[in-house]
């Protein structure tokens, strides 16, 4: 079956597939690095509302390109602003509102997906709210890739770069405060890159599920990295290896593949949560208990 | 002028509460001193003002002869309490290595930062647990890693706030033997609300309640606590050792 998918890859017919494959891969880079800070700094609610929110630049896109022939203005140019001002406004909400930054952070989930679904109803002709919702492959082009691969770029350098300030603005943001470091900048920074990150595969997982690429990836790699860095390289490799599994296992059997590749996902995540339990159990069984 | 810290007239309040009223403090440098005082009275205000996070209603403040901001990256803060997530993946190094972030542009820390952490960790009799993860230390050895982050950020002064409170009673000889020996070469100051321990070592301690008196250690009398707590307490001498037998 696994031949079957790998022959598929190589077939000039359905190159949809190749697209879909490829992007997963190069994603996958971003969203280990990326998933990595967005769950130990715990701000997956965020996350979830900056996906959500998304659908609102998809429609408005989708909308203007066809009623008023905006050609230029795509559904993933409109996914991009309506993450970053999205991430702009939760950023700032989070940093300066000092109480019911949830209470607006659940409106702007909300108020993205009701104001995508209006567009998408207002648009000519049929469009399947279902594509975006939950992803699907074929939505995946050529010219993504390379927008995919330049991200991957943009993460690795400021990852890279920055790498120390960021996890001291991680790990204690008021000592990184005290010692002079713009948190605010790195935070925005951080809620930015994360829109970006979650609008490329958007397309292939859906608005819905894009979530659980970002935090399960880390968290089965936290079981196994020490350092923040190895957290993010193990995480980048279990998404290939989430993607991977999942696009091929969804062609074989004919299934959604958003689905497959986070069901996916989930099962080795949970597998993880308990082989983990196991082994802990087993370790301080015949020890001292410490301290 | 060497005074570190230099406070005149001033006043703070939240709202209505006012929570200090017409401080003056002058302190000179090299000196280890306390601030103690009840929950609530003040002690934490005092902190921040000092540091430059809250500004004051009223009054002068300096520190080192600047602003508390422009100096506040001469002050190794070690706060009460560290809001850290105990499944961030984190060895101890790389918290002592933050304190090395100050300045810099971007990219790796240097072969000297490292030296200068190791140095510290050792100081803190630390070096064994360099690789070790910062969530599975014990509040203590946590203490001194952090003290050893702000003492490479080459402070002049030492802000400590309620160090021992994490700390069982067998670590903390240790811990003021260490704070000790720091004070050969940093100003401390040291918040909290246990005035029993901290007599022996302290030189002067500043009693924060709304208002503000520095006592020196040795003058502190059943009523100077009864003034600052507004009730009774029992003084326990800690430097005196029973002799006699029970029964």
């Amino acid at each position: 079956m696994m031949i079957d998918f790998i022959r598929a890859l190589g077939n000039p017919q359905i190159s949809f597939l190749r697209y879909a494959f490829i992007g997963g891969l190069l994603a996958s880079v971003s969203f280990g690095i990326i998933g990595t800070y967005v769950v130990t700094r715990r701000i997956s609610y965020l996350a979830g509302a900056i996906s959500h929110s998304i659908l609102a630049g998809i429609g408005a896109g989708l909308y203007l390109q066809s009623k008023f022939a905006l050609l230029w203005f795509t559904p993933l140019l409109g996914a991009l602003i309506a993450g970053l001002v999205s991430s702009l406004i939760i950023g700032l909400v989070s940093m300066y509102a000092s109480q019911r930054e949830d209470t607006v952070i659940g409106a702007i989930w909300a108020i993205g997906m009701a104001a995508g679904l209006l567009l998408l109803a207002k648009t000519p002709g049929y469009v399947d709210p279902m594509s975006y919702l939950f992803g699907n492959i074929l939505l995946t082009t050529k010219a993504d890739l390379w927008l995919i691969a330049g991200l991957d770029v943009l993460v690795v350098t400021l990852g890279v770069l920055f790498y120390n300030q960021i996890l001291a603005v991680c790990f204690d943001e008021e000592f990184a405060r005290m010692r002079g470091l713009r948190v605010g900048v790195y935070y925005l920074g951080l809620l930015f890159l994360t829109a970006l990150t979650i609008v490329l595969l958007v397309t292939t997982v859906g608005i819905v599920m894009v979530i659980a690429m970002l935090t399960l990836p880390p968290a089965v790699a936290g079981f196994f990295g020490r350092k923040l860095w190895q957290i993010m390289i193990l995480a980048g490799l279990f998404c290939m290896l989430f993607a991977t599994l999942g696009i091929g296992i969804s062609y074989s059997y004919d299934l959604p593949t958003g689905a497959t590749i986070i069901m996916i996902a989930g099962i080795v995540y949970l597998a993880a949560v308990f082989l983990k339990r196991f082994k802990k159990k087993s370790r301080y069984s015949g020890k001292n208990q410490p301290h | 002028m060497d005074a570190v810290i230099y406070l005149k007239d001033v006043s703070f309040s939240y709202g209505n509460q006012v929570v200090l009223d017409n401080v003056n403090l002058y302190i000179r440098e090299g000196t280890f001193f306390s601030i103690v005082g009840p929950n609530g009275g003040g002690k934490t205000t005092l902190v921040k003002l000092m540091l430059g996070i809250l500004k004051p209603d009223r009054g002068e403040i300096r520190i080192m002869g600047a602003s508390p901001q422009a100096s506040r990256r001469h002050i190794g803060y070690v706060a009460q309490h560290i809001h850290f997530d105990p499944m961030f993946p984190i060895n101890v190094m790389d918290v002592v290595l933050m304190g090395r972030l100050a300045g810099r542009w971007g990219g790796p820390f240097s072969r000297a930062d490292r030296r200068e952490a190791l140095a510290a960790l050792d100081e803190m009799g630390l070096k064994e647990l360099t690789g070790a993860s910062f969530a599975d230390l014990s509040g203590g050895q946590r203490q001194r890693v952090l003290i050893a982050r702000a003492l490479v950020t080459r402070p002049k002064m030492l802000l400590l706030d309620e160090p021992t409170a994490n700390i069982d009673a067998t670590v903390e000889d240790r811990f003021y033997s260490i704070l000790k020996e720091l004070n050969k070469r940093l100003t401390i100051l040291l918040v909290t609300h246990d005035l029993g321990f901290v007599s022996p070592l302290v030189s002067s301690v500043i009693c924060v309640n709304r208002r503000v008196r520095i006592h020196p250690t040795c003058k502190i009398t059943d009523k100077t606590i009864k003034e600052l707590y507004n009730r009774n307490m029992h003084m326990v001498r800690h430097d005196q050792q029973y002799k006699g037998k029970a029964g």
